[in-house]
């Protein structure tokens, strides 16, 4: 309940305001102690730009994110459906068993690297 | 939702919901625990919790007693047509004969609880389901839809908050993300171990860590949009 709220509120203001243009969106406290980029840095002006239709502006400003969203969706739609078939297990362990959720992790800390080079 | 717990007679297990006490491979002989009971009671031995065996054959060892007759119906009637999939969980029958099981104490609960480990990995849930509707033992009532629509599959593990981790690391607060993802990979790697209860508590650390960094998160924001409109917007960005 308090999700959706907070969803439709987001889509809302996240699709009104460009966050690197207003000063109320809230900065990544990471960038602001060290200058360095952590791998969610761009997610709200990505955001943004997804709610615009602007996928380019989007994937400048966060890839990962942007790319992660078609994975998010799909997990959270396997966590949804609760008696879950034989097939879609397999794609469920498959993409979000033990070693797709270590993969996901090397990803991240990977992505946190590589973008502050 | 009414709670549940159970005991290996070393740890306390739960609390569970009757749902999530259905995938717990709970035996006539756990120790189980709900509001409204005065102490740890064998699971077979409560009103409430018989639905469970619903989906479960009861243990071999009864077939020397009274209900002795009952229980070879049943054999006969489950070799009729036993495929593959029936074998694993008369095995898991198999293992609870060799756990004592005549005064259900907390000293036997560890063998048994070993013994559940072990066949929680092979055991499909759906063999199970199956030989108790066969048998009519009990209530049919749990013996229902969810299991039904996947058979021979292993039961799913607990929710891991993979996709909430990852959600918040990626939106709030990196390090409560990270440390979510890694109880997240452990929810899976425990599970498919054979260690259910500890993919539990991999499960509830996850949802701890997530949890925490979403209203840490929420509320950071909050109070940084209240600074703002209060102060007037000095800041950049």
């Amino acid at each position: 309940m308090l999700v959706m709220l907070l969803v439709a509120g987001g889509i809302i203001i996240y699709g009104m305001f460009d966050p690197a243009q207003t000063t109320f969106f809230p900065p990544c406290p990471f960038r602001e102690l060290t200058g360095l980029k952590c791998p969610g840095c761009g997610s709200q002006r990505a955001i943004h730009h997804l709610l615009n239709l602007n996928i380019q502006a989007a994937l400048s400003h966060n890839v990962a994110m942007v790319l992660s969203i078609p994975y998010i969706i799909f997990g959270a739609f396997l966590d949804w459906k609760k008696p879950i078939s034989k097939t879609w297990r397999k794609w469920r362990q498959r993409l979000y068993g033990e070693k797709a959720i270590y993969m996901v992790l090397f990803l991240i800390l990977s992505f946190w690297v590589i973008r502050n080079i | 939702m009414k709670q549940y717990y159970f005991t290996d007679g070393q740890r306390r297990y739960g609390p569970f919901t009757y749902e999530a006490l259905q995938e717990q491979n709970i035996t006539h002989q756990t120790l189980v625990w709900y509001p409204g009971l005065d102490n740890w009671t064998p699971a077979g031995e409560t009103e409430e919790l018989q639905s469970l065996f619903a989906v479960k054959p009861p243990p071999l060892d009864n077939l020397g007693d009274t209900p002795g007759q009952e229980a070879s119906d049943r054999e006969e009637s489950e070799s009729g047509d036993s495929g593959p999939g029936q074998q694993p969980s008369r095995q898991g029958g198999a293992k609870d004969q060799k756990a004592p099981s005549h005064e259900p104490g907390p000293g036997q609960a560890p063998q048994r609880a070993a013994a559940q480990s072990q066949t929680t990995g092979r055991q499909g849930l759906q063999g199970s389901a199956s030989q108790g509707q066969q048998a009519g033992f009990g209530g049919n009532r749990t013996a229902g839809s969810s299991f039904q629509q996947t058979p021979g599959g292993p039961p799913t593990p607990p929710k891991s908050w993979l996709v909430e981790s990852i959600l918040v690391t990626l939106f709030c607060c990196l390090p409560f993300g990270i440390a979510g993802i890694v109880n997240a990979s452990k929810v899976e790697s425990r599970f498919h171990a054979g260690d259910a209860p500890g993919a539990e508590r991999a499960s509830s650390q996850a949802k701890k860590w997530t949890q925490t960094g979403f209203w840490i998160g929420l509320i950071a924001g909050i109070i940084y949009v209240l600074a703002i409109a209060i102060g007037g917007g000095s800041s950049y960005y």
